[in-house]
């Protein structure tokens, strides 16, 4: 995954006016504290008018009809994950529009920052630790002891 | 630099936090392709797929994250 192919997408997702956080890996490197990772996570809202903006500034990224496969009838029921492979990319782009019963968009803390020439949403650390302190994933552990080291959350 | 020994993992300090948000994504960049340009190599599944949660994601994921299985093994 390169820079250029996360600026691509949230340049994107912010001239379409997408209701969107980042999460995850590339959450966690925003607040600086890195890691590899092979996807972009995006929290979104589920409601129709804003996936279908979702589809439009992907579709701007990507030329890819599948991308219609989208819906939000899926992220708001059945299907509230959906992971997008590009073609020919080493990454993918997981988009949620829920976690579980802990979390939907509306349940998140998101900071607004400047990226370069763009601007990026993203989960905050405290909403990032509720996410990851209490998951199975040895890997989503480290990162909420890391937050927790690094912004004092989750005491 | 000098040597600092700790006594467990969760002691080692993390470096201070990066000027800015652009800084962090683009160093998790660049450890991403390191892990690429080192011969760990991964076929991301191309396309849409659905998962009824993060786990069943996470699931799939380790299928094509191990580099000798078919990524559509699992496809939702």
């Amino acid at each position: 995954m390169r820079l250029d192919d996360v600026m691509a997408v949230i340049d994107a997702l912010e001239k379409a006016e997408v209701r969107y956080a980042v999460f995850g890996a590339m959450a966690m490197a925003a607040h600086g504290l890195e890691r590899a990772t092979r996807d972009l996570g995006l929290f979104v809202a589920v409601d129709e008018d804003n996936i279908a903006r979702l589809r439009q500034a992907l579709g701007t990224v990507f030329d890819d009809p599948e991308l219609q496969e989208i819906t939000a009838d899926d992220l708001a029921g059945e299907y509230p994950v959906i992971q997008y492979g590009p073609a020919d990319a080493d990454y993918t782009i997981d988009i949620v529009g829920r976690l579980g019963d802990a979390f939907a968009f509306d349940d998140l803390e998101i900071l607004t920052t400047s990226v370069g020439t763009s601007t990026l949403r993203v989960v905050s650390p405290a909403t990032l630790y509720l996410m990851k302190h209490d998951t199975v994933r040895p890997r989503d552990r480290d990162d909420a002891a890391r937050l927790r080291r690094a912004f004092d959350v989750g005491e | 630099m000098a040597v600092r020994k700790f006594r467990r993992i969760e002691d080692v300090p993390d470096h201070p936090a990066r000027a800015n948000a652009l800084d962090g994504l683009r160093a998790a960049c660049e450890l991403s392709e390191l892990a690429a340009a080192i011969g760990i190599h991964f076929a991301a599944p191309r396309g849409v797929r659905r998962f009824r949660s993060i786990e069943e994601l996470d699931e799939h994921r380790r299928s094509w994250e191990l580099p000798d299985r078919d990524p559509g093994d699992n496809a939702s």
